[in-house]
């Protein structure tokens, strides 16, 4: 799995790395039970500092995405918890976007097809 | 003999200058990866640009073939300079300043390349990074095993000169020249061979740990591009390492039957052949894996504007060291990190030092060489005074012809012919203080404090102008 980073975003690199690992993990690109990289070698390869990693790592592992040990280093979790519910902060930022999508003229029917996409994984 | 040298270095300048040349002045550009340094990217090929960067190719290529013409004419030219160490002195100046020279098209044209960029709209992405995961840390292609190897064979090539020059061991009747048993020439030649092996494993490490490119989407895609590019290097460091094995121990085994000279030119020239050809190896590879990988590369990440001029990599924010280079092939350093800074400023200033060393020494050996007899010392001098010895110490003084037999073999001091100053063997005969212009046919010998001493004056006639200037300052 490829991983972007902005080095001149609004958001932090450490929320980067965890999102588009959260991304991977939804998409399939990270199957359950994959063995990422260490924290030393992930944070060499970007040409970040290891303590950028390792909180993302951090947060994830918090979040119940991965879990991490000494000997086998972060994997994906085997089994995700399902909540099956969207976190307040989450809602707030969904509707932070479909407000700017409805301003910008974007149609209710756009937005569908777009959380349908990203949904099943078709974009 | 008084050639090898020259020829050595125009066998190695002609090497690299041509491997520069062919390899960063590319005719076709289309299935270049970098075009001088800037990414090549898919807008480069249509029609409007596509012209602007062929003008540009073919100027630059030009250009750099005139100083490539150039650069061979001028090492012709060396040739015929008859002083050896003004020919050394060119030489070495001519080496540093030809190297940036065939660079400055390059230099010019990454600006060219920068602006087109900018003249048909395409934005930087300065500052976004592409990671693989699945290769993160997990690409390695060099093989440590491999490359000990042949340095442990080094090192035993070392330990048997070593004790052959300390004397413990002797191999009757295969050494011919036994003079030079104790004069540690055999021991300081294979340390060199060996310490040129043990600093390629360094090199070789970090070559493995450069960071892993991104070329697609495709993991796998990533993990054999970036496995193959530095299999590449991998392969080339161990042939390097082998070729060093293979000609210290060549050249120490060799020494034992055939006199040094002889060895030396035969050491040097399978060295400058397998060097050659190690090169020629790595472009060819090289070339290869871009040409396979550059229709599979469907992400190109932008930081051509992190590489001034296309040569020296500025990047405050990468916390990395060590990147692949873009001009010529291997690896280069962050100059926006910390350490890179200093070792940037440490290979600079070294190069600078270089320089004038060679200059100082050259100077230095064309100072006359000056022997004077007072009332009751005889002084050497050549900018300093080397010898001073009392008059009264002298024994058995006589004149001795420097003919062909007169053969000399450095210990420690300057070889720089005609002069020779210091520590030699003298026709097998360790540890002689020497300070000699092989321009004189004469010399004189005598003994001092259990020394024996050979000194000449800048020629014959002077030689026996000291040598009787000696025995009157003795007598009275």
């Amino acid at each position: 799995m490829v991983i972007k980073i902005d080095e001149y975003s609004d958001l932090p690199i450490y929320m980067q790395i965890r999102n588009q690992i959260v991304m991977g993990i939804s998409s399939g690109e990270l199957a359950a039970g994959e063995q990422l990289p260490t924290v030393r070698a992930l944070a060499l390869e970007i040409g970040i500092n290891t303590m950028t990693v390792s909180k993302a790592y951090q947060i994830l592992k918090n979040e119940g995405y991965i879990m991490t040990d000494r000997k086998n280093g972060a994997r994906v979790r085997q089994q995700i918890e399902k909540t099956g519910v969207i976190s307040g902060e989450n809602k707030n930022e969904l509707r932070r976007i479909v407000s700017e999508a409805r301003l910008s003229g974007v149609s209710i029917e756009e937005i569908r097809d777009l959380v349908d996409g990203y949904y099943y994984g078709k974009i | 003999m008084d050639y090898f040298a020259d020829i050595t270095l125009l066998i190695l300048m002609a090497a690299a200058l041509l491997i520069m040349f062919f390899y960063d002045y590319p005719a076709r550009w289309q299935d270049r990866k970098l075009i001088f340094g800037v990414r090549n990217r898919d807008e480069f090929k249509e029609e409007k640009a596509s012209s602007a960067v062929s003008r540009i190719v073919s100027e630059t290529r030009k250009q750099a073939l005139i100083i490539l013409i150039i650069s061979f004419i001028l090492m012709g030219l060396i040739f015929l300079i008859p002083d050896v160490t003004v020919r050394v002195t060119i030489w070495v100046v001519f080496i540093i300043m030809d190297l940036v020279l065939i660079a400055v098209p390059f230099m010019r044209s990454n600006r060219e390349m920068k602006s087109l960029k900018r003249e048909i709209g395409i934005k930087s992405e300065q500052g976004t990074t592409y990671t693989d995961l699945k290769a993160a840390g997990s690409v390695s292609a060099l093989n440590i095993t491999a490359l000990i190897i042949p340095n442990i064979i080094s090192l035993l090539a070392f330990i048997a000169a070593l004790l052959y020059d300390l004397g413990v061991i002797v191999l009757p009747g295969l050494i011919q020249d036994t003079e030079k048993a104790g004069s540690f020439a055999l021991t300081s030649m294979t340390a060199t061979f060996l310490f040129i092996g043990l600093m390629l494993i360094p090199i070789a490490i970090m070559m493995d740990r450069t960071r892993n490119e991104v070329i697609s989407s495709d993991s796998d895609m990533n993990h054999n591009y970036n496995r193959a590019r530095k299999k590449v290097f991998a392969d080339m460091f161990i042939f390097m390492s082998w070729a060093n094995a293979i000609v210290a121990v060549l050249y120490a085994a060799l020494l034992f039957f055939i006199r040094s000279d002889v060895v030396l030119i035969i050491q040097m020239m399978v060295y400058v052949i397998l060097i050659v050809a190690g090169l020629a190896m790595l472009v060819r590879k090289s070339l290869a894996v871009d040409r396979h990988y550059r229709k599979e590369t469907t992400i190109a990440v932008d930081d051509d504007d992190h590489w001034i001029l296309g040569s020296f990599y500025y990047n405050p924010d990468d916390r990395r060291l060590n990147v692949t280079k873009r001009m010529g092939i291997g690896g280069t350093i962050n100059i926006g990190h910390p350490a890179g800074k200093v070792i940037m400023i440490v290979t600079a200033l070294f190069l600078i030092a270089a320089i004038a060393f060679v200059i100082c020494i050259s100077a230095f050996a064309k100072s006359g060489m000056k022997v004077s007899v007072g009332s009751d010392t005889l002084v050497c001098n050549q900018v300093i005074d080397y010898y001073k010895i009392p008059l009264a110490d002298i024994s058995e003084a006589e004149i001795c012809e420097m003919n062909t037999g007169f053969h000399l073999t450095r210990q420690v001091g300057i070889g720089m012919p005609p002069v020779f100053i210091g520590t030699f063997i003298v026709n097998g005969e360790n540890n002689c203080n020497i300070f000699l212009n092989m321009e004189s046919d004469s010399c004189i010998r005598f003994k001092s404090g259990g020394i024996t001493y050979y000194i000449s004056g800048n020629s014959s006639s002077e030689t026996a102008e000291i040598f009787e200037k000696m025995g009157t300052a003795k007598s009275s």
